[in-house]
């Protein structure tokens, strides 16, 4: 028995070994790993990079349902030079990601996941020191995310600068935008003879759908008519491709990344309804209280979130017009990094640095 | 009369040679087990456990082997109950802890003229899961700031099923060890709104730690 006793002492020493290492948190080359516990979740925020540049850069990842850490470990040629300059902090949103806990559907909305950027925004401040300068960086659905963050005026205090690409403040407008991109874009191939049975089909879809008042339905089936056009895209060189390197690979395999968390999450967040949330919820006419610097990237091809939406944005934004700008990526769907990551970098890293 | 005498005499040979072929069945003996364990086959830990056989079966079958000589093929089904400790490190995430009972049917193949024994086995376990948060773990305090938590990490049921193979390792004649893999579906309740499901890998070496009889003779 005494034995026993030891073994399972050794065992929870071991834990604790692993569970509690902790290295210094300012430096060049900082991985510091947070939790934050908040209404049932245990979200993970992974802090890399420069800490000692005191300024980090948020990742508001999209979804809902996605992951901050595919940026760390898929994208490593976007977040490498990033985390040279500066620190970039992954946040796993609620029921997203590597995230956990014994959460609820019902968080799941716009007011708690916002309260939940509120925590993780303090919380850096709490750690890295309140001089640190903090940039929000949102793609897609962080797109909807930072906007509605943004929104509340005292949060505007809190961050230096919001890094919005292809971001989805308007999800009806999207879905019509979207659906009439698809729609151009479809005719162009088929008039020019490319992958033109498959183009059809996409276009003749589209022409069938509804678009007289907004409805989830028909958001969801221009979201996954939008997916297809965007794989025929790439397959007819319309949009460069990320072809990951063998390191990143790996890194996928070996690393914290767990393809099956986001995979479970998308299934949960597609039950709840943050979907129907937000499509009734546009934040267009929020926009004009946003007065934060803001840098605008989209993709020529992003069937997703249309860059009819960035030029909304643009327009709408109440941020002095030389602190606002929006770069259309040619040749790039709605991952505008994947077309020309090196250009994409130099963006974000001159507005840091113009900001910070 | 003769011939009867020669073919009753052949008879009794063919079925002595046969009894001789067939050994007598041990009694079931506690199995111990260790055993790499990885969590999505790539998070590595350690599984240690053991089995206890409550119920088993024997049928053995003579068949053909060619023309004039005949096999015993051996067939034992268990019923075996276990428990398990396992440990994974999830890198930049969580260490996990998981205390398993299993409930196994495992099925040993033998043919008399072989030493080689196949096993099969097949089963659910129901678990329970601790994992433990790497990094540092932080709780508004309602006041505009956070408290460190001490202990970041949460509990979950895991119930799993699982299908092993395995075969006994002829090589380590002083005892009986055999190798084996294992994969497991596992069920992670509750995580986040709902579960998740983990597909785990586990291989190694189960004994019953005793020495083979013809290792004792010497």
């Amino acid at each position: 028995m005494k034995n026993t006793y030891l073994f399972l002492a050794c065992l929870f020493g071991l834990v604790s070994f692993f569970g509690c290492k902790k290295d210094d948190v300012i430096g060049e080359k900082v991985s510091d790993l947070l939790w934050l516990e908040h209404k049932g979740a245990k979200m993970p925020i992974l802090v890399e990079g420069n800490t000692a540049s005191k300024t980090i850069i948020l990742i508001l990842h999209g979804g809902p349902g996605g992951s901050a850490k595919v940026y760390n470990e898929t994208y490593q040629s976007l977040s490498d030079p990033l985390e040279e300059k500066f620190a970039v902090a992954y946040w796993d949103q609620r029921i997203a990601g590597n995230s956990r806990g014994n959460d609820d559907l019902d968080n799941l909305n716009v007011a708690t996941v916002v309260s939940d950027v509120e925590l993780v925004v303090d919380l850096l401040r709490h750690r890295y020191g309140q001089d640190v300068s903090i940039f929000l960086f949102g793609h897609s659905w962080g797109g909807y995310l930072g906007n509605a963050f943004l929104a509340k005026k005292e949060n505007q205090q809190k961050v230096s600068g919001w890094i919005d690409v292809a971001g989805a403040h308007n999800i009806w407008k999207l879905t019509v935008d979207g659906a009439e991109l698809m729609k151009t874009v479809a005719q162009d191939q088929i008039d020019a003879n490319v992958s033109e049975s498959k183009w059809k089909n996409i276009r003749d879809f589209l022409n069938d759908l509804n678009f007289s008042t907004p409805n989830i339905d028909v958001t969801e089936d221009v979201n996954a008519k939008a997916q297809e056009a965007n794989g025929l895209a790439i397959n007819d060189d319309l949009i460069g491709r990320h072809t990951p390197s063998g390191k990143e690979i790996l890194k996928t395999f070996f690393s914290d990344y767990s393809i099956i968390s986001e995979f479970t999450h998308l299934i949960q967040t597609s039950r709840s309804g943050l979907w129907e949330e937000i499509l009734n919820a546009p934040l267009t006419a929020d926009l004009h209280n946003i007065e934060t610097p803001a840098l605008l990237i989209w993709g020529e091809y992003d069937f997703v979130v249309s860059p009819t939406l960035g030029q909304e944005m643009l327009d709408s934004l109440g941020t002095p017009s030389d602190d606002k700008s929006l770069t259309i990526f040619n040749n790039a769907g709605h991952s505008p990094m994947d077309a020309d990551t090196d250009r994409f970098v130099n963006l974000v890293i001159e507005f840091v640095e113009k900001y910070r | 009369m003769k011939k009867m005498l020669s073919c009753l005499a052949l008879a009794l040979l063919c079925s002595l040679s046969l009894f001789a072929q067939r050994r007598r069945p041990d009694p079931p003996k506690p199995e111990f087990r260790l055993a790499y364990f990885g969590d999505y086959l790539f998070r590595p830990g350690v599984k240690l456990g053991v089995t206890y056989p409550f119920a088993q079966k024997i049928k053995e079958k003579t068949k053909p082997l060619n023309r004039e000589e005949t096999y015993v093929l051996t067939k034992t089904h268990r019923l075996e109950l276990g428990g398990s400790f396992t440990f994974y490190h999830h890198p930049k995430d969580h260490n996990g802890l998981l205390f398993n009972a299993e409930l196994t049917w495992h099925r040993i193949r033998n043919r008399s003229y072989k030493n080689r024994y196949r096993h099969f086995e097949a089963g659910l376990g129901v678990g329970y899961f601790r994992y433990q948060l790497i990094g540092t773990t932080f709780e508004p305090d309602g006041e505009g700031g956070f408290n460190e938590k001490n202990s970041g990490g949460g509990n979950a049921f895991m119930p799993s099923i699982f299908a092993a193979w395995g075969m006994n390792l002829r090589f380590i004649k002083s005892a009986d060890v055999r190798a084996y893999v294992k994969p497991l579906l596992m069920f992670e309740i509750p995580y986040s709104a709902g579960l998740k499901t983990h597909f785990a890998f586990e291989a190694g070496l189960a004994s019953t730690l005793t020495k083979n009889k013809k290792s004792r003779k010497k």
